[in-house]
Parts: structure tokens; sequence; C-alpha cells
């Protein structure tokens, strides 16, 4: 899902968005004190049943991943304490800290490559004329978020058999030699689910960051070029900065895309070869289900939302230098 | 044009359609295999000389697609019209009306937005266990309305922010509470917010795996994306069936798309970077 | 939200807060602690006289095709009951079947190849009074070693019967006739070192010597045969299958299996993309004659046969001295009943037809590949002479005298394949960790899923 960014900073002086501000400082004195603080009251009712759902659903069950944590249980039978066992091994046991070591490479190919490549694509698009070749270029490229995750590893895992395109295209160019089963080999099998991480998040990159350069004004650009600036020092000076709030939310949505990946690599190589794909999401799912060790998976669960936080933490506060 | 312009143009046309290549190829190669002899393993992408059409029959069958398509659209009917009302109510609130503690809950919603639903798959399951909805399309739909409530209000807090004072003042004079001023004024401003809203949250629906594929086993009662994990995990072997189903079940979401495509990515872009 | 940091220092405060407070309640998660066995149901025989549906839940693969006729089968007896065939691939199914069996869409007869927990979880059926109201305690028993469970949910061997099948799987290596011949094979080989010879000879004639899916799990069944062979004793293999009380796996014969293994890896007798390919490529790599040998199991017999009457033939993995005894896997292709099933009457009757009708049996032979076990008088199945199913059929008669059938290493847990069997195996071949490593690995997950 998409995530934080900033409100618009127009509204800054009100009290409803300056949280410093309590409800006793705008409260009137007098007569009508006592009417206010009723339907301050009710406002609550406007907010309980989103938050009560969000409650139940989320807010317990992440409690309670803490709380299954600290224990050894199988899901069925008796739970036997653990004290801190299940943390230790996250950080002992090889295949869950590799698993975690894998999360991060996925973090160059969703967040790092799609960036990079968006900013050149919606660079290129900016410049089409509008009209059905804008428009196309738009709607192909942003197809792939549009489809189920599911799809895009069903459709990678054929391109990527022995049989399949990336091969065939190899074999025309005359690379023979370089064929190879990409998701059955130890080297290549994270990179090439890397590589299906790009083909999802590009699109999104590349529209979000359209609309942003969209919104630059165009008297910046026409600065630069009285100052002489060339195309790049024009991109570095007026674009980037410009597009710093659509940065933020494209790295932390793919960052989160990535950290958090399960269906892709599930569909793909389940974890394969040996451990080389093995990601958080996908350990989590089998030590819950197949190993049925509901302590470890709880640990590393919580961990995982920790590692997201962590992660986004510092990209959120560049987004808000001004 | 000189000609080092017009290479330069040439250039960047190629690369955007080399860009826009890579998009739409795997769906190509998919489209190819789909069409082969059932049970062959094509090489590639290779237009078969003898286009096979009747394998989406076969896929069709094979996939329960209607089953797959009708619990899909019952799992939205569950999912979006909740979620968004009690959303856009909240946000609402937390934006205009002073609420206490306002700030706590603001934040404690925010949490979630970054919370991984693998971190809370685990509870989930037991604890729909416990309450006998395991199974069910509602083992789908209630962890669904609270994963997406935080977006949510998020989203339609960040909008009414926006909402004119002058209006809500005028509404007062006229004597209305703050329900009617909600209704009557600032619930229409706010359609394009909300309904942009919809269709995200039916897009995270439709395609939603994890939360179906732990809650739910029988693949009629899932999601399309989690039809499509039982799709695989059965046919997986014979490439041909497989993406003639894959296809066959991408190909609502890809025509809604194309379809109102102008008004999706608007959508998107409305309220992502206010 | 400029004010982010605000309400992160609120939300902070109340997590951790509630977090302790959950723990310092102490509330522990879970069900209650009584293990055991399953208390007996009482047992009726027949299917009654209500339409039924019963729903099997199997494997992908050929699993599907033969349970399908076997119900048909069934069907055609008794017009009431209707059998529904489920698949699942054999990774899910294993992933899934605790949760699956605990949920409200049970199947009435499920495939386990691994009870992990799910005895100590009382979600399958205690067989033992269908056993006697079926008669089958007066068969030949070694035939039911596999699906007993004893008293503590774990050990294996002994106990209660919670699972019978229509036959029993067995491995073995399938070969090439005419490839064969051209490498001068002229009889199966007698040892593991003339085995050896022959893949070198098939090396250098440019042949692929072995062909096998290592994708999902094939190559570790001629792992544990070299191991067997190289113990030249299946006790310690045995007993570890049957995760019996300080039983070890990391012992010098596996070491020298692994060894051996990785050497065949680097030297090129296995696919370069071993790895990569699954339990239907192999077979059909190699009926399309990519593979002078093809280490499997008699469940591809009938594929084989079909493909190529009488071109491939079948031997057992030869001992590791010259005179030793030759021992297989076996499993019974066993079908469990889950507890929550309504139809477990049905289902029962189900299993005994299988083990007992003629025509079913003959099916089990024919289509399913499987060797038919049931009582000892039952009539003995038919196979053309030369068939790949007629090889596996009469090796298998030749050690159940011998006594040497053995459980798959890949059954001791319910996740040692899937979770550590497999992907150590193909880090093996891929040479990134060393005999020793595997060895010593396979045993640590090993007594992390049993809880020693």
């Amino acid at each position: 899902m998409p995530t934080i960014s900033s409100p618009p900073e127009l509204r800054q002086a009100s009290p409803m968005t300056d949280p410093t501000s309590t409800s006793a400082a705008t409260q009137p004195a007098g007569p009508h004190r006592y009417a206010r603080r009723a339907r301050h009251w009710s406002a609550l009712l406007w907010v309980a049943p989103a938050f009560a759902t969000y409650a139940a659903f989320v807010l317990y069950p992440m409690f309670q991943s803490v709380q299954y944590s600290f224990y050894h249980w199988d899901g069925i039978g008796p739970a036997t304490p653990a004290g801190l066992d299940n943390w230790k091994a996250i950080f002992t046991q090889p295949e869950l800290l590799h698993s975690v070591a894998h999360a991060f490479v996925l973090i160059i190919f969703y967040t790092v490559l799609p960036v990079g490549l968006g900013l050149v694509a919606a660079a290129l698009i900016r410049e089409l004329r509008p009209g059905p070749f804008n428009t196309t270029a738009r709607v192909m490229l942003f197809i792939p978020q549009v489809l189920p995750l599911v799809a895009a590893g069903i459709a990678w895992t054929w391109m990527y058999s022995s049989d399949g395109l990336v091969n065939q295209v190899l074999r025309a160019v005359g690379l023979d030699q370089h064929t190879r089963a990409w998701l059955g080999d130890f080297t290549f099998a994270l990179p090439a689910v890397g590589v299906i991480g790009v083909w999802v998040m590009l699109g999104f990159c590349t529209v979000l960051l359209l609309a942003g350069i969209g919104k630059i004004d165009p008297s910046l650009y026409e600065a630069a070029r009285i100052d002489g600036a060339g195309r790049i020092s024009e991109f570095l000076a007026v674009t980037l900065p410009g597009l710093r709030r659509e940065l933020v939310v494209c790295t932390t949505f793919t960052m989160i895309a990535a950290l958090a990946s399960f269906d892709i690599i599930q569909i793909s190589t389940q974890g394969g070869p040996g451990y080389q794909t093995m990601v958080p999401g996908v350990q989590i799912y089998r030590l819950t289900f197949l190993q049925q060790h509901v302590g470890q998976a709880s640990a590393l669960a919580v961990f995982l939302a920790a590692l997201v936080l962590v992660v986004i933490w510092p990209i959120q506060r560049l987004g808000r230098e001004k | 044009m000189t000609t080092s312009a017009i290479a330069d143009r040439l250039t960047r046309t190629g690369i955007l359609l080399a860009l826009m290549l890579f998009a739409i190829v795997p769906l190509l190669s998919m489209l190819t295999t789909a069409l082969a002899a059932p049970g062959s393993t094509p090489q590639g992408l290779s237009w078969p000389s003898d286009p096979h059409w009747h394998n989406f029959v076969d896929a069709w069958s094979a996939a329960n697609f209607l089953a797959l398509f009708r619990s899909s659209t019952l799992i939205v009917i569950g999912v979006v019209p909740a979620t968004v009302a009690m959303a856009t109510a909240a946000g609402y609130a937390l934006a205009q009306l002073t609420v206490p503690f306002g700030n706590a809950i603001y934040g404690l919603l925010l949490v979630g937005l970054t919370l991984p639903v693998e971190a809370l798959i685990t509870p989930l399951y037991y604890n729909l266990r416990a309450m006998g909805l395991l199974g069910t399309r509602l083992a789908i739909v209630l962890p669904l309305i609270g994963l997406l409530m935080p977006f949510g209000v998020f989203w339609m807090r960040a909008h009414f922010l926006g909402a004119e004072p002058a209006l809500t003042e005028a509404a007062k004079v006229d004597g209305a509470n703050n329900w009617q001023t909600f209704r009557r004024i600032h619930l229409p401003l706010a359609t394009s917010a909300w309904s942009a809203l919809s269709v995200l949250f039916f897009l995270a629906t439709w395609n939603q795996y994890l939360l179906p594929l732990v809650l739910v086993d029988d693949p009629a009662k899932r999601t399309v994306a989690g039809g499509l994990g039982a799709f695989q995990g059965q046919y997986g072997t014979d490439i041909v069936l497989l993406c003639a189903g894959s296809l066959l079940i991408i190909l609502p979401s890809l025509v809604i798309f194309l379809i109102f495509q102008r008004n999706f990515v608007k959508a998107l872009l409305q309220g992502a970077v206010k | 939200m400029r004010s982010l940091t605000q309400y992160r220092g609120t939300v902070r405060l109340a997590a951790v807060a509630a977090a302790g407070a959950l723990l310092v309640a102490g509330c522990a998660p879970g069900g209650s602690a009584d293990a055991g066995p399953e208390p007996s149901k009482p047992a009726t025989t027949g299917v009654g006289s209500e339409p039924v549906t019963l729903k099997l839940l199997v494997t992908s693969g050929v699993d599907v095709p033969f349970f399908t006729a076997l119900g048909k089968l069934f069907h055609a007896k008794y017009g009431n009951v209707t059998v529904k065939v489920e698949s699942q691939d054999y990774a899910a199914l294993t992933t899934n079947i605790a949760h699956i069996l605990a949920g409200s869409n049970v199947p009435d007869l499920v495939r386990v190849p691994q009870f992990g927990n799910l005895i100590k979880d009382h979600l399958l059926t205690n067989l033992d009074p269908y056993a006697k109201a079926y008669g089958w305690d007066k068969w030949p028993q070694s035939q039911f070693a596999t699906t007993r469970v004893g008293p503590d949910g774990k050990q294996r061997g002994t106990g209660s019967l919670y699972g019978a099948g229509p036959g029993f799987g067995l491995t073995g290596i399938y070969y090439n006739k005419t490839l064969a011949q051209r490498i001068g094979m002229t009889r199966p080989p007698a040892t593991v070192a003339e085995f050896e010879q022959l893949l070198a000879k098939a090396k250098d004639a440019g042949m692929q010597p072995i062909m096998i899916n290592g994708k999902d799990g094939g190559s570790v069944y001629p792992l544990q045969n070299l191991v067997m062979s190289y113990a030249d004793d299946a006790q310690a293999v045995q007993d570890w299958t049957y995760a019996k009380p300080g039983a070890r796996i990391d012992d010098p014969a596996t070491v020298k299996a692994a060894t051996t293994l990785q050497r065949w890896g680097h030297a090129g007798y296995l696919p370069a993309d071993v790895n990569d390919i699954d339990q239907t490529r192999a077979p059909a790599a190699f009926v399309k004659g990519t593979g002078v040998f093809f280490p499997s199991g008699n469940w591809q017999a009938p594929g084989l046969d079909k493909a190529g009457a009488g071109r491939f033939g079948f031997f057992l993995f030869p001992p590791g001295e010259a005179g030793g005894p030759s021992y297989a896997m076996t499993a019974s292709s066993s079908l469990a009943i889950p507890a929550k099933s309504t139809n477990a009457a049905a289902a029962a009757a189900f299993l005994d037809f299988v083990q007992t009708d003629p025509q079913a049996r003959q099916d089990t032979v024919t289509l399913g590949g499987l060797v038919p076990a049931g009582p000892s008088d039952a009539p003995a199945p038919t196979a053309p002479a030369g068939s790949a199913v007629a090889a596996t059929v009469s090796a298998f008669q030749a050690l159940l005298k011998s006594n040497g059938l053995v459980g798959f290493m890949a059954d001791a847990t319910a996740s040692i394949h899937v979770n550590s069997l497999v992907p150590q195996t193909q880090l093996l071949l891929a040479g990134k960790t060393s005999p020793e490593a595997y060895a010593a690995k396979v045993q640590s997950d090993y007594e992390r899923d049993l809880g020693r």
C-alpha cells in the first residue's frame, strides 16, 4: 500500500493540524462549555468503527505476535516458555539471518532500479507531446502494477525457465554459453527474482515521478537555463529537489514491498535453490505452517516489522528537511 | 532539426520503447504459450503455427473461473464500501472535529501503514480459527478491512484537512450539527478522494494473495490472486494450461484498467503526494 | 506529518506498556496438554445406503489419475458413493496439511506423506477399530509398519494404525536398455563402485549418465541409497526415520554418501541444471533419451511403459560390497482419515476395497505402478513380461523376503524434506556445502523438528 507523506503545508496555522494545540486552548469559557465537551466525546463515535476494526485485526494480532515470540509453540498443543531463545536464533541461525540479508538485496531491485529507471522514463515521457503515444507509454508501463503479484511470478518463472524467453533471446544473439536455468542457479536466482521486482515497481515510480515533474514550476527551469545550466545540472538543481516528496513516497512504498515480499518468491522459487532466495515473509509462512514453530515465526515477524520502521524512518526524516 | 538532434530524439524514443517492451513482454510470452498445443513445451516466445484458442476454454473450467470471479467480487463488496465509509468518517473527524486522544489514535493508525502483513498472519490465523471463521470469506474480509484502514484514514484525513472552513462556518450559522455539515457539504466535495480510495482498495483486495492462502483452503472462496496461486499449484507442470488460466484470471483487471486508465492513474496520484 | 515524531512517542509508550502488560499476565497461547493416541471410535463396516461424496485429497502428479480410477471402481461397486479427487502439489500439501485438517473444509481421505504432529494434535482417526472390523489385523503386519505411530505421537513403526493404502512405492534405478547396451552394460551393477564405472563410461561416450530431479527432492533418494549401501546395514537409517530416541544420521556412512554424490555432480554425471529439473521434466527427458540411468521409483513405471514398452529396465540400487544386501526405500501410498471427517465409515470401506478388490489391485500395479500388499492369499496382479512394471514388482517381492525395505528419510519429520534435505542436497550438488556440514545440518534440523 502507498504510505506516509507530508500533508499540505498550507494548513500549518490551523489548530486542527497543529497537534501541540490542546482542545482546552480552543474552548470558549462560559455556558457553552458543557455543550462543547459533549460534542467532543461524540466525535469519538466517528472514529470508533475504524479504530475498532483496526485494533481488532491489526493491533491486537501484533501484540499477540510479540507474545508468541517468547514461547515454543506448535500452534495446536500447549506452549512452553522460551525466554529469548527465538530472538537469539534470528541472529545465530544462518537461514534466518540470510533471509533478512536477501530482503535487503531486494531493496536494490525493488527501489533503487525502479526509481532510477523511473526518473529516466518520466523525463522521457515528459518531453513527449500529449497524444496517443504519450498515453500508451504511461498505460503500458503501469500495467504490471495492476496485476496480482502472483501473475508476475508465474509470467517470469516461465520466462526464466530453460525453454523460456530469456534463454531464447540469449541464443538468438549468440550468447548460448550463458543460457541457464535462471531460477535454479545459485548465483543468479536472487537477482532474477529482483528483476521481477523491477518489472512490477517501474510503472508505479514512473507515473508518480511524472506527476511530480508536472508540478515543478516551469519558471525554475527557465532560471536554470538562463544561468547556463546543462541537462545534467538542470536535473540535479531543479528536477530532483522538486521531486523530493514523490521520491520519498516512491522509496517508502517500494522498500516496504521489498522487505515484506512474499507473493513473488512463494510462486517462483519458494526460497530455493538451497536458501538463496529465502526472504523473511516466506520464512515466517514456512515456520508457522510447515515447521509449526509458531514462536520462532512470531519473533521473525516482529523483527521484520521493526526492521521496516527502522529503514523507513531515515527516509521520512530526509524527506522532511527543508 | 540537426542530425544530432534527430539522433538524440531517436535514442530517447528508443529507450522509452525498450522500457515499454520490457513492461509488456512477459504477458506476450504467456499469450503465445497459452495458444500452443496442449501438454507441449513451447520454446520461449513463438507464435504457434496452429493457435489453440480452445485452451482458454479448457482453462476456464479447470480454474473454475466463474466461481473465482464471483468469490473475489463478493470479497470486494464486503471490504471496499465498509472500509471507505469508516475511513471517511474517521478522516473527517480527525481533520475537522476535535477528537479526544485524536493524536494518539492517529499515531497508532499510522504505525499500521508500515506493518508487513506477514507479521500478523500467524495470530490472525489462530484468532479466526477460534472465532470459527476459517475457510469462510469473512476470514478474508474482516482482517482486510483492518489492514486497509490506516491508509484509508490517512488518505481521507489528508483530503479533509483541505476542507474550506468558511463552508463549515456557514453551515453552523444555519444551525447544522457536525453530521449534517459533513453529509451535506464536505462529503460531496470529497467524492474524488473517496472514489479514488475505492479504486485503490479494489485493487488491493482483488490482488490479495497471502491472506486467502492462509485463511481459506477452498480456492473457490478466495480472491482471484489466491485462486491463481492454487491453480499454479495444481497445474504448474502443464505450462500451456497454466499460461491460459493465468491470462484468463488477470484479464478482467486488465480490461477494467484499460477502460478506466485515465481515472485510475489520476486516482492513484491524486492524494499520494498532497 | 511534520508531527510524526510526536505521535511516535505516544505510540512507542503505548506499545511497550501493552506488550509488557500482556507478558506479565503470562497467558500462554495454546491448547490442552493431552498427547497420546486418539481414543478409538466404534467402527462399522460397509457404506450404508445414503448417497455419500467421498473427498480425496492427494498430491498432484501420478496420484491423480490413479486415485480417480480407483474411485470409479469403488463407485461401480457401491453406486451411492461418489469419489471426488482433489490435489495439491507435494510441497504445498506438506505445508498446509495441518491447518487443512484443523479447518472446516476437511477431506475424507488424505495423502499423508509424513505424520509430523498430526497424531499428537488429534487430527487423524485411529484405524485400529477398522483394522479389527475388516480383518486387516490378520494380514502380514510388516506392511503396516510405516503407518503405525506410538503412544507418544512421534515414534513410528509401532503402536496404533493411522493410514492404509492401495500399494507400496519402491525405489531403484531405471535404465535405458539401448543406451546401456552401448556402454557395454550386460547385467545390473553388483556394487556401487561398478555402477560408478558405468557412469564414467557413459560420460566418456558423450551421454548424460544420470537423469534426476533436483528441484523437488529426487536427488535425495540416491543419497539415502548410498548411505545404506556404505553402511551395509539399514538399521541406523530406519531408526532415524522412525524417530527412535537417540537416532543419529551424522555418521561416516552419510558423509561418504554425500561425498560420492557431490563427486558425481562435479564429474558431470548428474545434469548440469539438476536443481531446476522437477519430477515431471525428469521422466520426460529420460523417455526422450537424455540419461542412461534414472533413479526413481515404481510409481514412474506405468508412464515409462506407456511411452516406450520394453525400452526401459529396472534394477535395485547396488550394495556397497559385492554380495552385500540390497536396500530400497518403500512407502505406503497411504491415505489417512481426518478426525473431523463425517464419512469415516465410507472412507474406511474405500481403504478396505483398494487393498482387497482384485480389479483395484490390478489397477494399482498397472496404473499406479505400486505393489499391492493386503492379505497373503490375495491374487497377485500380472504385468506384461519385460515391462518396467514387471521388473519393479519382482524386485519388491525379493526385497520383502530379504527384509530389505526401508522407510524414506524424507518422512522422518513433517518438514525435514522440504526444509532440510531438499535445500541441503541442492547446496551439496552445487558445491556450496561440505559433506560433513551436510550431515551435521540435517541432524540438527531433525533434532529441532522433534523438539530434542
